[in-house]
Formats: structure tokens, sequence, C-alpha cells
């Protein structure tokens, strides 16, 4: 096990390194001198070529590359040229919202869709299935800032039970932070609580019908039981999977809710640095999301070891 | 101490099962034989009221002062796997792949209130060294994928006697290993039935492994009784045709698992069964009678479902 | 054909999409009012026997936007799924082809890596690198359609591959292209299509994303997603502006999504049978 995990490990490595390649390469072919934007047309040659000396701009990219590289590490990120403050700051502060919001996303994806997926399945080809299967395909189709509108909508202009955007931080405890982010959290939800209920109903089905069922039911297991404690955990090992996969339309889908409620995220920090063409940024939080959806797979990799005892290496 | 009479399986116009009766005394072990489709497995299930969706029985199926065929849902729990264990045909799917051995095993015992999870845990390990496993504590923390199928088999016949059950129902459980291993395994149920005087419905299409096991043997063609007898006088001296055709089918010498075709022909679509006899179409001594007339039990040193039986030697 | 007449999600489906492309193809020469005009006399309406659907915050019809933004969505699904469809069943022919040899395991670990990629980070990141607009963005979220179909020809042409018919095809001395392009395609068809059907909807939702984030298609030019964001600094006051594009946009990815599953247990029944 330990060897798996250490080889699944550097994989991960591997591949944020490689994503770093990547996203280092393209922006550096960006057209345009980032340090000229930024000082705007007044600029003389000589301001500018001190403000590249203070950005390091005026580096080869081979250095600069491995300085961003080592940054990642030390979280020394360098500046952010349009807010001129450390990125690494500004994105641990950001963090403290756009984490809670995809866990507590999450949570509620899978806290809604895997119970209906499996009502649906224990009761299929029944109405209960049909409207629920129905439902479903709504939530599929609803995109996720359009639940976040219909909820301002709704609970914060017409009942005015949550506040339609903005965020209090956490330092007044977590109770009006949570409140701040319940609605988005939900709009995120919704959708993948849909992909998640159709995939859960499909791979509880599927297990019902093993043989290993019978067995259960042979032994004196009710209908109820032998779905709970015979097909659930077998029909978890697709949903994880999903669930998996899932976690990167939920990292891209927090970058247009936080949007809507305008809270100060990740995801808008992101948009407000494509605005200001700040490529330190822009780089850094590009990386950030792409490796917390890598490294999300990797636990799912990690997690089918622990719930499929077929695929833990000997 | 079990007497099915007149049992039928229908499912909507068709009938799987028609107007089967047999009995088992402690102790017994009677061989269900036929081939593939002619309703066995649907019999065990029906037994253990497991039947599919949309199947219904009819008749009766009297077990320990019971008909188990009018038991609610929950009656019928506390019968299954306390008092009738069944073991299935397939050991690669019929095992949780994700569960370990001894928790499966462990599982009913717990279930019917027979120990707590430390108890059963340890009768799980009793059973597992007395189905002849090596290595029992490591297999009680194996996975079924760890096992080859002998072993997994092994596994569910110490599943299915976990709570010493007072019958055991057993669908084909050797026809998916090889030989060597189905000997084995056919010496281990005769032991167990020995030790614990269980009756046994054993379920085959191979009439050579009926020979070694069972008491007395019931032949189902097409959901219904062929014939039924003591299985030495039955296979010395078969009085229906269709016995007759799988008797000679065995290879002789080598009267391993061999799918059995006694005769020219397919098992007809059950929805395709003459008013008579199911075998007529198969049948080298079918005549309009046997096409147009069930025929009646003929008792003899077997009783043969037949109106042209072979006669008496 | 009885058949798909009888099938529900492949019958509304196949309306929906159907009511769709006829708006759309209608507001090609037709719509209820100009929609770029502007009337400052008639600002932030509800619906109405003039406004069927209400006006925008510039007294625009919302109606005839709705119908050009359809226009806009269709395009947008249409050249997304085109560029993914092509190019990803090019490739994934080439590393079937190449099946077991580097070539196969290179492309197909390109192809993971940018699956790895979700879809509007990518475009967020291509749109970073060519500036906003409708072109870009549309051609970010083609290329990210590439992977999809690229695993999906390759894993079905390395079946088709496998039977008899090809193998005696081969016998008979016809080419590798030949094969690929007589057996081969024809034999996949049927999937990729279910699949060019839900792509199209994920594309829709995709640009309607990045129109919302304001990177994808640029004003004037009515969108969907773009509509939506405009509504929320007037929707306090009317409400309709924030519903009939969301709306639109959810009965367009409703509609590619059922048409594709109707289409998948059309072709093949037994899929359905078991609850996918
Ligand atoms: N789930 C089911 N639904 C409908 N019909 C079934 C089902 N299972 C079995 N049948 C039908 O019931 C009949 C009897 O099947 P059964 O499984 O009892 O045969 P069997 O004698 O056990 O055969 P085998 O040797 O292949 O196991 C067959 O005609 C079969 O097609
Ligand atoms: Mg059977």
């Amino acid at each position: 096990m330990l060897r798996f995990l250490a080889a699944r490990i550097a994989m991960l490595v591997a591949a944020l390194a490689t994503a770093a390649l990547v996203i280092f390469l393209v922006l550096e072919i960006l057209p345009g001198d980032p340090a000229a934007a930024m000082l705007g047309v007044s600029a003389t040659p000589e301001t500018i070529a001190a403000l590249r000396a203070e950005l390091g701009l005026d580096q080869p990219a081979a250095r600069r590359f491995l300085r961003w590289l080592a940054g990642l590490v030390t979280g020394d990120l360098g500046l952010s040229y349009a807010y001129r403050v450390p990125v690494g700051g500004l994105i641990g502060e950001r963090f403290g919202v756009t984490l809670p919001l995809a866990v507590l996303a999450m949570l509620l994806a899978a806290g809604i869709g895997i119970p209906l997926g499996v009502a649906a399945a224990s009761r299929a080809n029944t109405r209960l299935d049909a409207v629920l299967m129905g439902v479903s395909q709504l939530g599929l189709a609803i995109p996720n800032f359009w639940f976040g509108l219909l909820f301002v909508l709704i609970f914060s202009i017409g009942l005015g039970w949550f506040p339609s955007g903005g965020f209090p931080g956490w330092s007044a405890g977590p109770g009006p932070a949570l409140h701040a982010l319940i609605l988005p959290a939900l709009a995120l939800a919704l959708p993948m609580a849909a992909v998640l209920a159709r995939i859960t109903r499909s791979a509880v089905i599927e297990a019902l019908g093993e043989d290993y069922i019978l067995t259960a039911r042979a032994k004196g297991l009710s209908r109820a039981e032998a779905l709970v404690r015979h097909a659930l955990r077998n029909a978890l090992i697709p949903v994880v999977t999903i669930l998996g996969l899932q976690f990167s339309f939920l990292l891209t889908g927090t970058v247009v809710v936080e949007g809507v409620f305008a809270l100060p995220g990740l995801g808008r920090l992101l948009i407000q640095a494509i605005g200001g063409h700040d490529l330190m940024l822009i780089r850094s939080l590009v990386l950030m999301f792409a490796g917390a959806a890598m490294a999300v797979n990797a636990l799912v990799d990690i997690a089918y070891g622990l719930l499929d005892p077929r695929m833990r290496p000997a | 101490m079990i007497i099915v009479e007149n049992l039928s399986i229908r499912l909507g116009e068709l009938e799987i099962v028609r107007g089967l009766s047999f009995t088992l005394a402690p102790g017994e072990v009677l061989g269900l034989v036929g081939e593939s489709g002619s309703g066995k497995s649907m019999t065990a299930l029906a037994v253990l009221g497991l039947l599919p969706p949309g199947m219904r029985a009819s008749g009766s199926i009297r077990f320990e002062g019971q008909d188990l065929l009018r038991l609610s849902e929950r009656e019928l729990r506390a019968v299954r796997g306390r008092r009738i264990g069944m073991v299935f045909q397939e050991p690669m799917t019929a095992l949780n792949p994700v569960m370990t051995i001894g928790a499966q095993i462990a599982e009913g015992v717990i279930r019917h209130g027979l120990a707590d999870a430390a108890g059963a845990s340890k009768r799980a390990l009793r059973l597992i060294a007395r189905v002849g496993l090596p290595d029992p504590a490591a297999r009680l923390h194996a996975y079924p994928h760890e096992l080859s199928g002998g072993q997994r088999q092994r596994a569910l016949i110490a599943l299915a006697i976990a709570c010493r059950p007072a019958l055991l129902v057993a669908d084909e459980p050797t026809s998916a290993l090889d030989v060597t291993v189905q000997a084995e395994l056919l010496a281990l149920l005769r032991e167990i039935r020995d030790e614990t005087g269980m009756a046994m419905l054993f379920i085959t299409h191979d009439l050579a492994v009926v020979s070694r096991l069972a008491d007395r043997t019931l032949v189902l063609y097409g959901g219904r009784a062929m014939e039924t007898g003591a299985t030495r006088a039955l296979l010395a001296a078969p009085r229906h045709p269709y016995t007759h055709g799988l008797l000679a089918a065995i290879p002789r010498g080598n009267a391993h698992a061999n799918p059995l075709r006694p005769m020219p022909g397919q098992v007809p679509e059950l929805d395709r069964l003459p008013p008579g006899c199911p075998f007529f179409g198969r049948c080298p001594k079918g005549d309009a009678l046997c096409r147009d007339v069930p025929p009646p039990p003929v008792p003899g040193a077997s009783i043969a479902w037949c109106h042209r039986p072979e006669a008496a030697p | 054909m009885m058949r798909a007449l009888r099938h529900p999600s492949f019958l509304v489906g196949a309306v929906l999409s159907a009511l769709i492309v006829a708006l759309a193809l209608v507001s090609l020469v037709w719509t209820p009012a100009d929609p770029g005009r502007m009337n400052i006399l008639a600002r932030l309406r509800p619906p109405s026997a003039e406004f069927w659907l209400g006006t925008d915050q510039f007294g625009r019809d919302i109606a005839s936007m709705l119908m050009v933004g359809a226009r806009n969505a269709l395009t947008v699904g249409l050249v997304a799924v085109g560029i993914g469809l092509v190019l990803g069943l090019a490739l994934g022919l080439l590393a079937a082809r190449a099946d077991g040899t580097i070539l196969d395991a290179a492309i197909m670990r390109l192809l993971d890596f940018v699956f790895a990629f979700p879809i509007v980070l990518s475009a967020i990141l291509i749109v970073t690198l060519l500036g906003p607009g409708l072109v870009e963005a549309v051609v970010a979220i083609g290329l990210f359609n590439v992977p999809v179909f690229a695993r999906l020809a390759r894993g079905a042409a390395l079946q088709v591959m496998r039977r008899d018919y090809i193998r005696a095809a081969r016998l008979a001395g016809a080419g590798p292209a030949r094969i690929l392009l007589r057996h081969v395609v024809p034999n996949i068809a049927g999937l990729m299509i279910v699949q060019a059907s839900v792509q199209f909807a994920v594309a829709i939702l995709a640009e309607a994303s990045l129109s919302y984030l304001g990177l994808g298609t640029q004003p004037p030019a009515p969108s969907w997603g773009r509509m939506l964001s405009d509504a929320q600094t007037f929707m306090a006051r009317q409400p309709f502006l924030a519903i009939f594009p969301g709306a639109a946009i959810a009965l367009a990815v409703l509609a590619f999504n059922l048409l594709g599953d109707g289409l998948r247990d059309l072709l093949d029944p037994r899929l359905r049978e078991r609850g996918a």
C-alpha cells in the first residue's frame, strides 16, 4: 500500500510539474509587455526597465520558470503586477473562501445526489424513479450560475433570508460565513447532485443484479439490508470516480458562482487577474485550479484501493 | 422434514415448473437433475421464497410445521440462512468482492442472533477450517479475489452452513469447477451431512455427481417431473426414456461433467410444449397419446411419469 | 421509426431541439422587434403584447434577443462539436490504427493531459492568451472536446477492427485507409453522433458560462450567458430579466441531452435495460 501511495504521489508531482511548464510556456508567448501595460502610455523606457527589473522580468525564461517552481514549494510566488503585493498572500487570503465553498458544495452534492440515486434504484421503473430521473435531467441542464441567480432572486431579494452576496470573513465565527456560503454552495451542488443521482442509480441497479445479492438474501437479509450492506459499497466505486471527475467541474464552477455572489474567492481573483493582465497571478492561480483537480484525481485512485480490495496492490 | 406438494411456478402465462412433488427426510440427499432451463434453480429459489420478481409459486412447501409459500417476508427471513442454507452455482460471483470472507460468513450468524460479532468471527474461523481452507486465520481476512474457484466454493459452503441449517439447498455447487476439485467438494458435503444430519437438496445436471451423493433422485424436464426413485435403482434401470437417454449420454470411463444432451434436439421453449408429455418431441417412443395426454405417475422400482415406461427388469 | 416516436426522451429531445433550431432560423429573416434597437422610454418592461418577454435595461426586446441568442448558441455548439469531432475522430482512428505502439500511447497520454484540465478553465487560459471573444471561446471549447471524441473513437474502432469481416477485408487486400473509411467509420458513426449530441449540450453550457464571465461573446452580439450577467444588476427591479435567458439555456441543454440519451437507447436497447 505504501509503495502504491508513493508511486501515485510521484505521478501527481510529475503531472503538476508538466502542467506548470505548459502554463508557463503558454503565458510566455502571450504578446505584450506587462510592465509597459501597467505603467500606461506616459511611461518612459527607463521606468519600464526599472519595473521589469523589480518584477524580475529581465531574467531569462528558464531561470524565471525555476524560480516559480521553487516558489510553489516555499510560497514565494512573486509580486502581483496589478496589486503590487505578494501573490502567495493574495492566494492564501482567497483560499479561505473557495476551499470551504468547494467542500461544502461537494458534501451537499453527495448528500443530495447519492440518496436520491439509491431511492430511484430501489424503486427502479416505478413512478418515483421516473420523477427523480426527470428532475435530474433538469438539474443537468440548468447552469450553476442560473441556479445562483434564481436563489438570489428568491431567497435574498424575495424573502430576504440570505445576503445576496459578499462574504463577512471567518473572524466573526463560522455562523455568518457559512450563512453567506450556503446559497452559492447549493447552486454549485445541484447540477453535480443530478449527475451523481444518475450514476448512483445505474450503479446500484447493476449491483442489485449481482449474484452476491442473492447470497445475502439467502442468509436472511432483507432487501433493504442487502442494498445497504452489499450493493451500496460496490456501487460506490463508480460513484467515487465520477465524484473525482466532477470536482474539476466544481472548481471551474466556483469561478462563475463567486461572480454571481460577489464572493472574494480564488475564482473572482482569477477573473480580475485576467482583466488586469496580471500574469504572475494568473499562472499561479491556473496551476492551483488544475493542481487541485489533479490532486483530487489522485485521491480518487487512492480511495479506490480503500473501496475495492481488488484494486489494492498486494 | 420437507414436503413439497404440487409446486408450480408461473411467470405470467408461462408455467416454468408444474405440479412438482417431493419429500426429504433428515440426513437425506435428494438429487434434482435436469438439462439447462428445466427449472431446477427456480425450484430451489421457490423453497427460499427468493423467486425473481414477477414469478409466483403455488402448491405447498411444508417445512418444520410451516408452509413456506404462505409465510410473510419477515417470517421467511427467519428461515433463510437459519433453517435453510443455500449454496449457489457461480463461486466467482456469489461472494461480495468488497467484503472479507470472514465477515460474509459471520454476517448471517449475527443476523440470526446466534452470536455477537466476536463470537460470530470465531465461528467463521472454525467453519473456514472445517470446510478445508488452508491457513484459516489468514482466510478470515481475505477477500474473494484472493481465493481460487474451489476455495471460494468452500467459503460459500461455510457461509451456507454457518447457522447449522436443517436443510441445505445446493444449486450446482460444483458445475463451474474442474473434476478433482469437484470430487473433493462432494466428499466434503457428504462429510458435513454425516456430521450434522442435515438434509440436502442437491441440484445438478450431472448424473455422475448424483450417483456419488444422492440417496434419491428426481429427474426434471421442461419443469415437470419425469422420474423419481432411489438413486441406485434409478440409475441401474431407468424406466423413463428421458432418464435412459441421460444415462446413455455419459461417456464410459469418464463420468465427469458433460452438458446433458441425451437425444437429438433442443429443450423446447416452455411456451411451445405439447399438451401431453413435455418430452414428446424428442422421445423415440412418443405417440399421439404422449402428445395429447399428460402422463400419470407409474409406480415400479421407481416412479416414472410416462405412458410407455420401460418394464422393470 | 415507430420505436423512435414512442421513446419519450428521444421524442421530447427531438421536438425541443427542432423548436430551438426553428427559432434560430426564423431569427435570420424575422424577429418580433429589432434586437439591437434601444428604447429609453421602454426600459425594463414586463412581458406584454408589445414586448412578449419584456425589455432589458436599454429597452431592447428580450424575445428578439433570445431568438438571435439561439443562433449564437447553436453556432457555438456546431463549431465546437465540429472541431472536437473532426480532430477527435482523426486522432482516435490514428491511435487505434497504431494500437499498442508508442504513437498510440503518446496520443492517448497527451489527450489525458488535456482532459485533466477542466473545460472552462482551459477556455479561460486560452482566452487569456488570445483575448476574450466568441471565436476564441469556441475554439477553446472545441479543443477540449477533442479528447472526449478521440477516446470514444479509439475504443470503438479497436472493437470493430477485431471483427472477422475486417480481417477478411484486410486479407482481400484492402489498405488501412480504406478499411478505416469504408468499414470502421460507418460502424462507429452512431456512437459518435450520440456523443456529439451530448457534447453539443456541454458546449452550449460552457459558452454560456464564459459569456457570463465576459470572456465569450462580446457586445453587441446577443448571447444568453451575457444577457444573464447584464440581468444581475437589474433583476431586483425586473426579475424576468434573469428568468428567460436562463430558461433558454436550460431548455437547449435539456433538448440536446435528451436527444443524445434517446439516440443511445434507440441504437442500443441493451443499455436502457441495464438502467445506464
Ligand atoms: N429471472 C428470470 N426471469 C424470467 N425467466 C426466467 C428467469 N430465470 C429463469 N427463467 C426461466 O425459467 C426457466 C427455468 O430456469 P432455471 O434457471 O430454473 O433452469 P435451470 O434448470 O436451473 O437451468 P441451468 O442448468 O441452466 O441453471 C427457464 O426457461 C428460464 O428461461
Ligand atoms: Mg440453474
